[in-house]
């Protein structure tokens, strides 16, 4: 046995080809994260030099946002109302309906019912969110408006709705993983005791499950708050500080997605605004997604404990 | 009432609102089909969009969407699957990683609209590409690589330790046992979740507005630097005419979409079934 | 290139370790574990669990290094050469010095591509199938998976799947083979017929087992190692330790009062 016969000597081709695939994946990488790290530096660069014409104070304090005009106003307040206001009423539609068919699907249904909606809510999460947009405002706007005269043409209220139909399969799919990982045991020892399963699953299998929950719903809202074609369609373009649901309302995603932003040129205040408002999108989500994935993913260890 | 003595009235008002779900993906369908009846001939799908809502197709915004699938799938795979295959086998279990790997799983969550907004700056203004087939590509390349990431390196993960173990203990390089054992188990987990990273980046239409996707194509791109039109950006502007003639060709392209999507999702089933199936 | 000296006389061992130590993060795992393996003979490490045996076995094929945070010092030679040698390919020592685990995993494949799986990993130019009947019969499953070698090797039963494991180890034609308690996990009747095969690869293979079963240890090998808390309390042949350790602790663990 000699140092060579244990070198690999004899398969030069082949360490290079091992030294190749390790390369390979490790530019891989670079790319990635040179990426990730371009997302972030281009939105905060450009966002930087429109802070040095605007002041930040000014800029989150003010109500009037009107940056096309001859002496534009950049108040961010209408915008980030508006993302509120579709964020919030997204989740009162989706949260109620979206728990309870991850319960039904969970505890009540049996294995065929189950397929079925599963397969719906896998289905729907699959739609993209122009066809959402269409249904928006061709169909749910004229029917709120059929029953209800003063709603406008563009409002919040059909945003608000079909954002929450849009989110509904996160919060069906995501909850439903929470409801699994309670441990079965848990649910028997409250049947054993002589409760019924109602009460089971009132007392014991929600609580147990909330932490996942309220993760699946944070991160629902937080798709709601990036939400773009849908508001775009039917939320309307009035940048208008209102909580009023039936009025049109425009929130930061719609102003990004409708002003062909294509045509404005590098450079200008105006152009900067979009980044502006791309950073503080970013900000919002980002902290929702990171928060809601902390919560799910606490669940999954207190489940394995 | 069968269903409240079954399940109680907390089981029921939950089977109620399952039944709600389904009635609404079912309508959704309804709609859409019955709206876009009277649109969908032989010459949709191949004629471009026209003035004269009678005449107008699909044909340019669905060759865009097939390019565009294209090459997303063709810049982001490869890197967003080489990026997972270096952070779970070969880079170190540092704090840096673990920091990379979660920034990375949180990009995921920032809005499409936000990555329209990077990609005009960086590939349509920084690269002089335009607003061309090439940069919505790049975009939504950049939009669906930390899912990509994410789901290859969890079904990477997921592979049992053993076989790793097994496979060194008969002295496979590095490189061979994630070639031959590793990427082949790992397979199936990485083709479903990276199906729905695509599909979801194909339906976007945000990011491609945002570059300047325009409205009015009429002839079908032929090569990447061509002007941007895709099915999602369509059906936009054909929503935002709001004439009655125009919401019937959204409908369509709709439809046209959605069987897009569809398709390539039984494939990605297909292609997944026979990974399975090949072990025998 | 014959750089190192490395005579391969009869009384150069054809494994050695020399102040072996092992430590996982702050943990001392092996502790100056000196001992050497001659050629052709069958030697057994056994020890209370947790001892480490595994880690031991994995140091003579550098698999130890594959764990995150193991630091190794000493050496261990084969044939004389160090195996931590600057020059020396941790994928091919692993060639050399085969392993079979405690845990049988098997490639999600057929049988033969089980077999095959490591003489392909190597650029093997000679013909697979006869080296596959070759490591199938001195496993002693040839006449069991003949017929079909393209069943997938998930069907075979868990006795079986180590054979094949040992099969798989043997189509490399490793100087050495490890063998990391290789029943612990099977019923008596698959275990007796592991025995008989390591029986009958004894004539011409040099082989190393971890076992926590001590008759099994005094059954097949010709040494015997005590290995307790990282240290080897003792070596020797399997007769004289098992008749009259010299430690107090191989008395105990011996007579079943350490387990």
């Amino acid at each position: 046995m000699t140092v060579a016969e244990l070198s690999g000597a004899g398969t030069a081709s082949r360490a290079l080809a091992e030294r190749l695939a390790g390369r390979v994946f490790q530019a891989c990488a670079v790319v990635a994260t040179a990426t990730a790290l371009a997302v972030v530096g281009v939105l905060g660069f450009e966002t930087v030099l429109f802070f040095t014409e605007v002041s930040p104070a000014r800029f989150f304090t003010e109500a009037t946002w009107t940056p096309f005009s001859e002496e534009p106003r950049f108040g961010v307040l209408p915008l980030l109302a508006a993302t509120a206001q579709i964020t919030v009423g997204a989740a009162v539609f989706a949260v109620l309906p979206g728990v309870m068919t991850a319960l039904y699907l969970h505890q009540y249904a049996d294995a065929r019912s189950a397929t079925v909606v599963g397969t719906a809510t896998s289905l729907l999460a699959g739609v993209p969110t122009v066809v959402y947009g269409y249904i928006a405002l061709n169909f749910v706007t004229p029917a709120l408006r059929a029953a209800w005269p003063e709603v406008e043409a563009f409002n919040g209220l059909s945003a608000c709705l079909v954002v929450g139909l849009m989110i509904l399969p996160t919060v069906v799919v995501l909850s439903r993983e929470a409801l699994e990982s309670v441990p079965a045991s848990l649910m028997e020892a409250g049947l054993a005791l002589g409760a019924t399963r109602d009460r089971v699953v009132v007392r014991v299998l929600i609580p147990a499950a909330s932490r996942g929950i309220i993760g699946s719903v944070v991160l629902a809202m937080a798709r709601a708050a990036g939400e773009t074609m849908i508001v775009t369609l039917a939320a309307g373009n009035q940048a208008r500080l209102t909580w009023n649901p039936l009025e049109g309302i425009r929130t930061l995603t719609a102003f990004i997605g409708q002003s062909s932003l294509g045509d404005a040129p590098s450079g200008t205040l105006h152009y900067r605004a979009f980044f502006a408002v791309g950073a503080v999108l970013f900000v919002v989500t980002y902290v929702m997604y990171a928060g809601g994935r902390r919560l799910l993913s606490r669940r999954d260890r207190d489940g394995a404990r | 009432m069968g269903l409240l003595r079954r399940h109680g009235p907390i089981g029921t008002a939950c089977a109620l609102a399952a039944g709600a779900v389904l009635v609404a993906f079912l309508l959704l369908i309804i709609v859409l089909l019955a709206e876009a009846r009277p649109v969908v001939d032989a010459g949709f799908l191949v004629d471009a969009p026209s003035r004269f809502a009678a005449r107008a197709g699909v044909g340019p915004a669905l060759a865009g969407t097939l390019w565009i699938a294209f090459l997303t799938a063709a810049v982001a795979f490869p890197t967003g699957l080489g990026t997972a295959i270096f952070l779970e086998e070969y880079a170190p279990r540092t704090r840096l990683t673990g920091a990379i790997e979660s920034a990375i799983a949180n990009l995921a969550g920032v809005p499409s609209v936000v990555y329209g907004v990077v990609g005009l700056a960086l590939f349509a203004r920084g690269l002089g590409l335009g607003a061309s087939i090439v940069a919505g590509s790049l975009t939504l390349a950049a939009l669906a690589l930390p899912t990509v990431i994410v789901v290859s390196a969890s079904a990477i993960r997921a592979v049992p330790k053993g076989l790793r173990v097994a496979a060194h203990g008969l002295g496979a390089t590095k490189w061979q046992v994630i070639r031959h054992q590793i990427l082949p188990a790992a397979a199936p987990g990485v083709l479903t979740g990276c199906c729905l990273a695509f599909t979801r980046a194909m339906g976007e239409a945000a990011p491609l507005l945002v570059i300047g996707a325009a409205a009015f194509v009429t002839f079908a791109p032929g090569a990447p630097g061509d002007p941007l039109t895709s099915l999602p950006t369509q059906i936009f502007a054909w929503t935002a005419r709001s004439q009655e003639d125009f919401s019937a060709l959204a409908a369509g392209a709709c439809v046209a979409l959605l069987v897009v999507l569809l398709a390539m999702n039984l494939v990605a089933l297909a292609v997944r079934h026979r990974l399975r199936g090949g072990k025998r | 290139m014959n750089i190192s000296a490395s005579g391969t006389g009869p009384e150069t061992p054809a494994l050695s370790a020399d102040a072996l130590t092992v430590r996982f993060g702050g943990k001392t795992a092996l502790s100056e574990i000196s001992l050497s393996i001659p050629r052709g003979r069958v030697v057994s490490i056994i020890g209370p669990s947790g001892c480490g045996k595994t880690t031991l076995l994995r140091c003579f094929n550098r698999m130890n290094e594959l764990l995150p945070g193991a630091v190794t010092t000493g050496t261990v030679c084969l044939n004389g050469v160090d195996l931590h040698g600057e020059r020396i390919d941790p994928v091919e020592v692993r060639r050399r010095i085969g392993m079979v685990f405690q845990q049988a995993t098997l490639f999600p494949k057929s049988v033969f591509d089980n077999v095959a799986f490591g003489p392909r990993a190597s650029g093997y130019s000679g013909d697979l199938h006869v080296l596959a009947e070759e490591a199938l019969t001195a496993a002693g499953l040839w006449s069991e998976v003949a017929e079909d070698l393209d069943a997938p090797a998930m069907e075979l039963s868990a006795g079986q799947r180590q054979r094949l494991c040992i099969a798989r180890t043997l189509a490399l034609k490793p100087d050495i083979l490890l063998m990391d308690e290789p029943t612990s996990a099977l019923d008596p009747t698959a275990t007796a017929r592991i025995e008989a095969t390591i029986h009958s690869l004894k004539s011409d293979h040099t082989i190393v087992i971890a076992t926590h079963n001590r008759a099994q240890a005094a059954r097949l090998s010709d040494l015997t190692g005590y290995l307790d808390r990282g240290e080897l309390l003792e070596y020797g042949p399997t007769e004289t330790l098992f008749t009259n350790p010299r430690k107090r602790r191989t008395e105990h663990y011996l007579t079943g009062r350490i387990s």
